[in-house]
């Protein structure tokens, strides 16, 4: 009975700690956002009074039974001469903005692409934008092909300040 | 041919007003009788403690011991049954037998006697006196009441409500925990399942990143904290069914060891062992 009970402890805890659920991360200015089925965490970090550093890693697809996979530049290709772009803006997006990215439309004229990828790897771009100051809002946009689908996902909102 | 047959013909339970008004006994309770399942103890009045000696200290003694029997007499559990042989279907003997299964289990408390009785006994004394006498007998009602129970009853009972077959069992503690720990988890674990929306809500308007981040961790604290609650309450009632189930097993192999000792050959129990008992003894029972 006390080597039950003892089992039963564990299984209660086991099943405690068995609850990691997924849940999505639906709000673009969270550090993390799901855009629909894909992940691209984008992270900046000021570098000087005009200069910001952009940092990003990789593609992560969730297919419908829940398994994560990591995706390789071959795996979602992209699409377009500027398929694949860093947009800035020094204000803090607007609504239109959040439902564009939510959408996966146009971000507005308040966004300007500071710099292009030329893989969809992990990596990093220096961005000096043209309104002279680093600080403010950036977003990766990805226009791709994957599993013979064309989409656009975008970034969470990284906020340099 | 000659046919000689020793039938039990009937048995019935003379219970005394003592035995109706006990409260349910607690099976197993140990209380240094030799191994005797007597758990049930009532303190008896006896009134009419009658004892006669040559001194009043005799005297005394005396009625101390008729206490003590018209104590038993008065409270015990008595079972009674009717023994009836038969020889070429004609009546040979038949004897009405009255087992007694009860104890003292400490000395009559008793007021002073009373000597005074309009009569002279001399050169004897004579006492009456109002004693108090506790007695540990065996409880029948409760054990008829208990051998009638099921270990599929106890299950059932559980499956139902949570803690209900474990009260089914008497075992009221544990029944009690089980219903609070149950119903106690889902209720709590619904009541934060109910805020997650509110809190997707403000995580969704939240207009800063660290806004965001902050309600992102309240939102899935919620739903967490919910699906952590409705397993513990789903363990729990899963327990609470096996639980009551393991202990009317015990329970009746308790009853089945009271049966061999005090009614084998004048009661008629013999536990027949289910499909689902058997089902539930061999797949669910850890096999060390």
């Amino acid at each position: 009975m006390v080597r039950f009970s003892f089992a039963f402890s564990i299984l209660v805890l086991a099943g405690c700690t068995g609850t990691e659920m997924r849940m999505a991360h639906e709000n673009p200015l969270d550090r993390i956002f799901d855009s629909g089925s894909f992940r691209l965490v984008l992270t900046g970090e000021v570098n000087s009074a005009t200069v910001s550093t952009l940092t990003w890693g990789s593609v992560y697809y969730t297919s419908d039974t829940g398994k994560i996979s990591e995706l390789s530049s071959e795996d979602i290709q992209v699409s377009g001469t500027n398929g694949s772009q860093v947009f800035y803006s020094a204000a803090t997006p607007g609504a239109t903005d959040i439902a564009a990215v939510k959408q996966g439309g146009t971000l507005s004229g308040a966004f300007a692409a500071v710099c292009t990828l030329t893989t969809t790897a992990a990596g990093s771009c220096t961005a000096t934008p043209a309104s002279g100051t680093g600080k403010g809002y950036y977003i990766i946009r990805l226009d791709y092909k994957y599993d013979n689908k064309t989409g656009r996902i975008y970034s969470n909102f990284a906020g340099v300040q | 041919m000659g046919m000689h047959n020793k039938v039990l013909l009937s048995m019935f339970f003379g219970a005394t007003f003592a035995l109706s008004a006990a409260p349910a006994g607690n099976a197993g309770a140990d209380l240094g009788l030799d191994k005797e399942y007597f758990s049930t103890q009532k303190v008896i009045r006896v009134r009419d403690a009658v004892g006669k000696g040559r001194s009043k200290e005799i005297a005394i003694q005396n009625a101390k011991i008729d206490a003590h029997r018209k104590a038993l007499e008065r409270s015990i559990s008595s079972f009674r049954h009717m023994i009836v042989e038969t020889k070429d279907f004609a009546v040979t003997n038949e004897q009405l037998i009255a087992d007694v299964n009860a104890k003292v289990i400490d000395e009559a408390r008793c007021n002073e006697p009373n000597w005074d009785h309009g009569f002279n006994f001399a050169p004897f004394h004579v006492a009456v006196m109002d004693c108090h006498v506790t007695v540990s007998f065996f409880d029948l009602d409760f054990f008829t009441t208990e051998i009638m129970k099921t270990a599929e009853g106890a299950c059932i009972r559980s499956i139902v409500l949570s803690g209900w077959g474990q009260f089914y069992n008497q075992n009221y503690i544990t029944g009690a925990a089980m219903a609070l720990i149950t119903y106690g988890s889902i209720g709590y674990g619904y009541s934060r399942e109910t805020k997650v929306n509110a809190a997707r809500n403000e995580y969704n308007n939240a207009s800063s990143p660290a806004e965001a981040e902050r309600k992102y961790k309240e939102m899935r604290n919620h739903q967490e904290v919910a699906r952590t609650m409705y397993v513990i309450g789903a363990l729990t009632w899963a327990y609470s069914i096996w639980e009551a189930f393991e202990d009317r097993e015990r329970a009746d192999d308790v009853l089945y060891q009271v049966h061999q000792k005090y009614f084998k050959g004048k009661l008629n129990y013999e536990p027949q062992i289910s499909f689902f008992q058997r089902f539930m003894m061999q797949s669910t029972r850890p096999k060390w």
